[in-house]
């Protein structure tokens, strides 16, 4: 699985895009996936398949991001066959659940949406690098600094967390190692022994954080940091095939929008 | 110049004071080596030049800035970079270039500007080859060339380093004290805490404190000369001073003040080549 906030780099018309308006389409995106009927879905699946063959992003590495997440997606759709009422198609014997016909429509739209909504994040974060990712934000949050939102600070958390997030994992796999080695294992042995040995790896794993986040303030102040707005190194500007993309977007949000258009698909 | 004036610092809640009527100056150009064994104060030193703490007694002052006045909070920390012992509590970019960013950043300049002092602060430490890698996947070496590029970035006249090359391969080392004496070399002055013995006599000066209190500010070389001082720097005599401590001893005639290999060699190529004209002269074979 690739590692939050690290991209693939590349040089595709969606790496190029500016990421605010990659940002607008994964929201956009997540929310048709639950409004949208048999055909409207397809229209979805459709446009998906294309941004990720523009993307570039090679199949396998698209897999392999998608990581874990398969299990959820399994468990998802059995949760929904099987304890979804309506005409049964296949009982279990000796247990109280049985696949309906209801449920297998229900989990496998259950699972679309979950894959299609995992998939526009993925193919958001995989072609945007994640500084420029916060840079979208902050520039599609600044009209809320006008109510007073600390939008700059937000952006600036979100960068803060991503830069941190492979930090906090490494504290943990020493603080594991650590106990390990004085023979405290949550992986092993009895319930009980595994019981004591998480908490004696959260307590040293909050302490550490804490720390951690003690001498990064330090460091931020140090360097200058103020809360407000920063400048960087980066400048967005619109491109016309920004443009166009978002003319798309709104294209495709007004068709799939309309009660007519939901009747029509 | 930075000036300490009678400081004295105790963390807050502590009825111990951790700094203890620290006075001195640092002017300009000058490289300062800051020891002293564990818990002398060294980083709590540090800090007050930086502003990130104030003296509970005294005056610290940055080119006439007082740091008891907010007001130059900013401008003390783009005079006087800091760079802390670990370099992962201290990266805040993603990617290499953005950490060394961060600061130019914080000061409001347009993006044409921060991409030039991101050029030239990557440049002076080496690390332009890896502009756009993640600052996660980066060597330790790199991390703390990284974490002056950054402050470097400020356009400071000062610097203060809190044991650079802590946990460092002897190669990362002498890259990052390399570093340090071209950026010295080209006017910006250098405060760091240090146990590295070849770094104590690269620098111009040597502060020692103990217990809070400045005990030697001087000449390191003059200073390491006094009897007991590298127990109270918290240093061990390094193996080539005690070997010929031994030869000494053993009644060769060495030079007393020999703390580094070269120096060994000079010292004894000169009594191997004493004892060769001594053989001439008694009429030994030629």
């Amino acid at each position: 699985m690739i590692p939050a906030g690290q991209s693939l780099s590349g040089d595709g018309p969606i790496h190029r895009l500016d990421p605010r308006v990659k940002i607008l389409w994964a929201v956009a995106f997540s929310i048709l996936v639950f409004q949208a009927g048999p055909a409207g879905g397809l229209l979805l699946t459709a446009l998906l398949a294309a941004v990720g063959a523009l993307s570039g992003i090679p199949f396998r590495r698209f897999l392999s991001a998608l990581g874990p997440l398969w299990v959820l997606v399994a468990l998802l759709f059995l949760l929904h066959a099987f304890f979804s009422n309506g005409p049964v198609l296949f009982a279990l014997p000796g247990l109280p659940i049985a696949l309906t016909s209801t449920g297998l429509a229900r989990g496998l739209a259950v699972a679309w949406q979950f894959l299609c909504l995992v998939s526009a994040g993925l193919f958001l974060t995989l072609t945007t690098p994640p500084g420029l990712l916060v840079l979208g934000l902050e520039r599609l949050l600044k009209p809320a600094g006008r109510l007073g939102v600390p939008y700059t600070e937000l952006a600036f958390t979100v960068s803060l967390a991503l830069r941190f997030l492979p930090m906090l994992h490494e504290t943990f796999l020493q603080v594991q190692d650590a106990q390990r080695s004085r023979g405290s294992d949550i992986r092993s042995g009895p319930l009980p022994g595994r019981l004591r040995a998480v908490s004696a790896l959260v307590l040293p794993l909050i302490l550490g954080t804490f720390r951690q986040a003690d001498a990064l303030v330090e460091a931020m102040e140090a360097r200058g940091y103020r809360p407000g707005p920063r400048t960087g190194l980066t400048t967005l500007r619109f491109t016309p095939q920004d443009v166009a993309a978002c003319v798309l977007l709104g294209l495709i949000v007004v068709l799939m929008a309309l009660p007519l258009a939901f009747r029509l698909f | 110049m930075i000036q300490f004036q009678s400081v004295t610092f105790a963390y807050e809640g502590e009825p111990r004071s951790v700094l203890k009527g620290a006075t001195f100056a640092v002017a300009p150009g000058e490289h300062v080596v800051l020891s002293g064994p564990n818990g002398c104060g060294k980083t709590t030193l540090l800090k007050h030049l930086n502003a990130l703490l104030i003296p509970t007694t005294g005056e610290v002052s940055i080119d006439g800035l007082n740091t008891q006045d907010r007001r130059h909070a900013p401008e003390i920390r783009r005079r006087v970079g800091m760079v802390f012992q670990n370099p992962d509590r201290q990266i805040v970019g993603m990617t290499v270039e953005e950490d060394v960013a961060f600061g130019p950043g914080n000061l409001g300049l347009p993006p044409a500007d921060i991409r030039r002092r991101v050029d030239a602060a990557l440049a002076a430490v080496d690390l332009d080859a890896l502009r756009r890698r993640s600052s996660q996947a980066l060597s330790g070496g790199e991390k703390r060339l990284l974490a002056i590029a950054g402050v470097l970035a400020m356009e400071p006249r000062y610097l203060a380093l809190d044991e650079p090359t802590a946990y460092l391969d002897p190669v990362s080392r002498r890259r990052v004290f390399d570093t340090l004496d071209r950026l010295q070399r080209e006017g910006i002055a250098i405060v760091h805490v240090t146990h590295d013995l070849d770094a104590l006599l690269n620098a111009g000066r040597l502060l020692s404190l103990d217990g809070g209190v400045i005990r030697h500010d001087g000449k390191p070389r003059v200073i390491l000369k006094e009897p007991g001082v590298w127990s109270g720097l918290g240093l061990e005599t390094p193996p080539v001073a005690r070997l010929l401590e031994r030869l000494r001893q053993g009644g060769a005639d060495l030079p007393a003040d020999v703390l580094t290999v070269e120096e060994a060699a000079r010292a004894l190529k000169g009594l191997l080549a004493g004892r060769d004209d001594g053989g001439k002269t008694e009429g030994g074979p030629p």
